[in-house]
């Protein structure tokens, strides 16, 4: 007889029914994902991320196609924190989903007026800082690049809200272990590893930019080995679980995160292509566990052998 | 979801008509919907590939969607090597709708634009409303559909930039002749509705505001998925960005800031 395997992931004050989340800027407000599944099966969405007012985001071009991958330049375009919390998170709400709300400031008091304004909201199970988008002039990466200024905005968000904090980062660093430390310094309950690689393409053609911002952030299965080595990077780093995030495809790529150290995983770029993979992944885990006659996903979690 | 291919048929020296079962599952799809096609389980070509439903029918208790595609890169050159039996990935049917609205239509098609207008025409034939097509293309093997667009009844002018088949010129040559001839009271009541190179549908935009029509356009632009998850299908309208896989891919011309 096969026993069901427990799939709880364990994050620290956080605690979902299964690792598999929907990453941020992947699944829209998370309502969208519904004809794919119903939405109390993920583990938890990770909702585009929000900024004090509504953002317009960057003008197109703003995605290209890669070798198995992408580049994009959305510009992080948002409807503004009012409005999700008014037109979009009830919805989530009645639906079942675990939300987890993604912010991003360009100062550190937009950090902090956002942890008010989402410490007081019912249904939203945890924050998690955005410090590493590549695509936003102010803010973004300058405080995700930088030990002490990564410590400031996850210290200021700290201040004003008791909820999980989730902190994710960039691997457009040189040292990701030191950002990881100065994250949990300032408070991080948890780390997402990785945002996108910053990267650039060229329309030969015309001799322009293939994206109107120039830069653009890489995801998909091409960044998959360089997030999962950042992923260990972190583990060997600091004692607060992982998430591990960048060109999962299916279970096989979740499990590389997992036995390299992440409580839980991200989808994101697949979720463009396959919108409904997730479920495959939440089973493939545990097909994997139970074939490997473990009883709890925590038997799994970074149990690489080197 | 896994589609079974019924037919696969060569037109010309790059273009096919693909016709697959349509799933009960799925809603039926609208004039100026499109789907997303995968034809690889590998993650190269990473993304879909969106194709405006050509033709839909039903037959007894089942369904189909023709696809009319132009032959140009790895997701089209798979899709040719489909046999009948065989099955593609589609999602959808996704975006906006032409208008079905309106007392007379023109469908102004370039190229494999014709690929959407051809479904509108049939059911604004159904509908029994005035109706007439121009399709233009580079040059006689680009142009499609001619033939079947005037068997279910839409009268169907034709214009090659080489002059190999129809009018020597362009389609929007055909358009601006078409306007020009007629009184400022009939003109309120046409619709013109057009796909094709951005070219083209500038051009169609123009003349549309230069003689006071209403004008649907349907846009082609790079998206990752098709549903308004990446964000990344932007257009520029008169009040900010849309996407053009929600918003569009059908656009109100006037609303559009080229």
């Amino acid at each position: 007889m096969v026993v069901p395997a427990d799939l709880t992931a364990r994050l620290g004050p956080l605690t979902l029914p299964n690792p598999v989340m929907l990453a941020s800027g992947t699944c829209a407000y998370g309502l969208e994902m519904e004809p794919y599944g119903d939405l109390d099966g993920i583990g938890a969405i990770v909702v585009k991320g929000l900024s004090l007012e509504r953002s317009e985001g960057n003008p197109p071009p703003r995605i290209v196609e890669t070798p198995s991958g992408m580049l994009n330049s959305i510009g992080l375009e948002n409807i503004g924190v009012e409005a999700f919390l008014r037109d979009k998170l009830p919805l989530l709400r009645e639906k079942g989903a675990r939300v987890i709300v993604n912010i991003y400031g360009q100062t550190l008091d937009e950090y902090r007026r956002l942890a008010e304004i989402l410490g007081g909201a019912e249904g939203i199970c945890a924050l998690e800082v955005n410090i590493s988008c590549p695509n936003v002039k102010k803010g973004g990466l300058l405080f995700g690049q930088d030990g002490r200024e990564t410590r400031r905005v996850v210290e200021a968000v700290r201040e004003k809200t008791a909820r999980p904090l989730l902190v994710k980062l960039t691997p457009n660093v040189t040292d990701v272990g030191e950002i990881a430390r100065a994250a949990v310094d300032g408070g991080a309950d948890a780390l997402t590893l990785i945002n996108t690689l910053q990267g650039m393409a060229v329309d030969v053609e015309s001799r322009r930019p293939a994206l109107a911002n120039v830069l653009g952030g890489l995801s998909g299965p091409a960044i998959r080995p360089v997030a999962v080595r950042c992923l260990w990077q972190a583990r060997r780093a600091v004692p607060v679980p992982l998430i591990g995030v960048g060109g999962i495809h299916g279970a096989r790529d979740a499990l590389e995160f997992i036995i390299a150290g992440a409580s839980a995983v991200q989808l994101g770029t697949v979720n463009f292509i396959y919108p409904g993979r997730w479920r495959e992944v939440v089973e493939g885990i545990e097909g994997y566990l139970q074939r490997h006659g473990m009883t709890s996903l925590s038997q799994l979690v970074g149990s690489l052998e080197i | 979801m896994k589609v079974r291919v019924e037919e696969n048929r060569r037109l010309s020296a790059d273009f096919q008509r693909m016709r697959v079962e349509w799933p009960g599952a799925l809603p039926e799809p609208l004039p100026g919907q499109f789907v997303m096609v995968r034809t690889r389980s590998s993650t190269d070509p990473l993304w879909r590939r969106p194709f405006g439903v050509h033709d839909f029918s039903r037959r007894g208790g089942s369904a189909s969607a023709a696809l009319l595609y132009q032959v140009v890169g790895p997701t089209t050159r798979d899709l040719a090597a489909t046999a009948a039996g065989e099955s593609i990935d589609l999602l959808g049917p996704f975006g906006s709708g032409f208008d079905l609205r309106g007392k007379e239509h023109w469908l102004v098609a370039g190229g494999r634009g014709v690929a959407p207008l051809f479904f509108l025409a049939r059911r604004l034939i159904e509908g029994v409303r005035s109706l007439r097509a121009m399709i233009g293309g580079c040059t006689e093997s680009h142009v499609m559909q001619v033939e079947e667009l005037r068997e279910i009844g839409c009268p169907t002018e034709v214009a090659t930039e080489d002059g190999s088949l129809g009018r020597r010129g362009m389609v929007t040559d055909l358009l601006a002749g078409g306007l020009e001839g007629i009184s400022d009271e009939r003109r309120k009541d046409i619709v013109v509705s057009a796909c094709g190179p951005e070219g083209m549908l500038r051009r169609v935009s123009g003349l549309a505001s230069a003689y006071a029509v209403a004008a649907r356009l349907s846009l082609d632009t790079l998206m990752a998925c098709g549903q308004g998850y990446c964000q990344g299908c932007t257009v520029k309208t008169r009040s900010g960005y849309s996407l053009c896989c929600r918003e569009g891919p059908v656009f109100d011309a006037e609303v559009l800031s080229w």
